[in-house]
């Protein structure tokens, strides 16, 4: 089923996404062309500044739609109308939400792959080779330490882990929103809103106990430990950072799936 | 509970301060086409939504087929609800692909079949087609299903007596006879004579379960009439 669920979902993105990375795409090209035919000119500049703007108000674009997309596609098919098809499959609300979080995670990875290969075909030509040549000389320096490796990886799960926070966020907010009688968006986006000074607030009291305690002398040895071992302080402040955001992820995740399976009321 | 192919046993459903629930309970055999009848605001579409898991009960039992709703009882039960559920952007084609994908109970051939006499072309975008046909398509797609338990909400509201009869007729000419038909509606008089029961629902309990021929023996009257009394204002 789960399969199933992917293939329809793939199809439904690529409705709205597909013109919009092929838009990307071609304004990419144009660019690269108008760039080839560089010269003093006025027009030349006019054409060729506003075709880069283009470009890159096209790349914000397809950044901010992809996620956009996601979420109002989470919310027009399990929470409307569609609601009562998609509910009545043979489908568990888990599959439901596996499915939405990954086909929405996908097509976030293939909107910045289509962004770096516009970026790649825009600056193509001896400028590229330049930055490709610094970009080998950082990343040998970066890799010369044995850490290195491993930070790759923690950074890179930590990313992968935060995208997908960003849109169970999301779908925990609409979830929650769901339960409310009346104003069913509103609620999800005061539900967003909320948490996001929940955050702020908890954040600033931990800076401030730390502050205090650090000033008291009390987190001596953690700072001593940070300056005695600090490849492995990095390590263990990315593994933290992963953990919890996965821990949030999971706790969206379980809201979620309540909602669907207990509170559901499709209008 | 017992081998009926659908029970309810006690159930409650509150909403808020409304309790549209009120321990209702009632058991149907296989091979019945049933009426649930109700004035609005009466229970009915609640419990439809309960049977098809887009509801939780508070508290009480629901079985179909000896098993709680959830996803095998999905596997066996043909919805239609009372509105347009289908994403206008798919094609008719699309959407009948759709249904073969996720039920293995799918009639692909029934459909088109169905979709041909209406003059429906599969290429046809769901958001082209007039809001009769568009009910028509969901219908089709319900009644394409060899299912255990057919659950209609509401398919003759709304549309004009012509269209009625035509959902009547696909309802008796392409459902499962072993299969049990559970059509919602207040609309009697068009429905009556294709009912084998009728379940009478008013403020969330059933105050009525029985057979046509034992209501017109009992009450010598139709089952419009007999609605007509029993809900009288």
């Amino acid at each position: 089923m789960v399969k199933k669920l992917f293939k329809h979902e793939i199809v439904s993105y690529l409705r709205t996404l597909l013109p919009v990375n092929l838009i990307v795409l071609a304004i990419a090209i144009m660019t690269r062309v108008v760039l080839f035919f560089e010269n003093d000119s006025i027009i030349y500049g006019l054409v060729a500044g506003s075709s880069i703007v283009m470009l890159f108000v096209g790349i914000i674009a397809c950044i901010y739609m992809t996620f956009i997309v996601s979420i109002v596609r989470f919310y027009k098919n399990l929470f409307t109308a569609e609601g009562y098809l998609m509910f009545t499959l043979p489908v568990t609300p888990t599959q439901h939400i596996f499915v939405k979080l990954l086909t929405a995670m996908l097509f976030e990875v293939i909107a910045i792959v289509n962004i770096i290969l516009s970026m790649t075909i825009f600056i193509s030509g001896e400028l590229f080779v330049e930055i490709l040549k610094a970009l080998g000389y950082l990343l040998k320096d970066l890799f010369s330490s044995p850490h290195a490796v491993f930070y790759f990886i923690e950074v890179l799960i930590g990313i992968l882990i935060a995208g997908a926070y960003a849109y169970l966020l999301w779908y925990a907010c609409i979830s929650l929103g769901q339960r409310s009688r009346k104003n069913r968006i509103f609620m999800a986006v005061l539900a967003y809103f909320a948490y996001y000074m929940i955050t702020q607030i908890v954040a600033t009291v931990f800076m401030i106990v730390v502050m205090i305690l650090g000033s008291a002398g009390v987190l001596e040895n953690f700072a001593n430990f940070f300056v005695l071992h600090p490849y492995a302080s990095v390590h263990i402040l990315l593994i933290a950072y992963d953990l919890f955001m996965a821990a949030l992820g999971t706790l969206f995740f379980f809201i979620v799936r309540n909602t669907m399976k207990n509170k559901l009321n499709l209008e | 509970m017992s081998e009926k192919l659908l029970c309810l046993e006690n159930v409650v459903k509150r909403y808020s301060n409304v309790l549209a629930l009120n321990n209702a309970t009632f058991s149907l055999d296989s091979g019945k086409i049933v009426g649930l009848l109700g004035p609005n605001g009466s229970g009915k579409t609640t419990l439809i939504k309960i049977l098809n898991g887009l509801l939780t009960a508070d508290s009480g039992k629901v079985e179909i087929n000896g098993l709680a709703p959830g996803v095998e009882t999905k596997k066996i039960v043909a919805y239609l609800p009372d509105n347009n559920y289908l994403n206008s952007y798919m094609t008719v084609r699309q959407i009948v692909n759709f249904f073969k994908d996720f039920y293995d109970d799918f009639r692909e051939n029934l459909a088109y079949e169905m979709l041909e006499k209406l003059g429906i072309s599969p290429d046809t975008k769901l958001k082209t087609l007039s809001k009769g046909n568009k009910e028509k398509v969901c219908l089709i797609l319900t009644m394409s299903r060899n299912a255990k338990l057919y659950v209609l909400d509401e398919p003759i509201a709304g549309v004009d007596p012509a269209a009625r009869d035509y959902v009547i007729r696909t309802i008796i000419n392409n459902y499962n006879p072993e299969a049990t038909v559970l059509i919602s509606t207040h609309l009697i008089s068009d429905i009556e004579q294709v009912l084998d029961e009728v379940i009478f629902i008013r403020d969330g309990s059933v105050v009525l379960h029985k057979s046509i021929d034992e209501i017109r023996e009992e009450h010598a009257k139709s089952v419009d009439e007999l609605f007509r009394e029993v809900f009288r204002w």
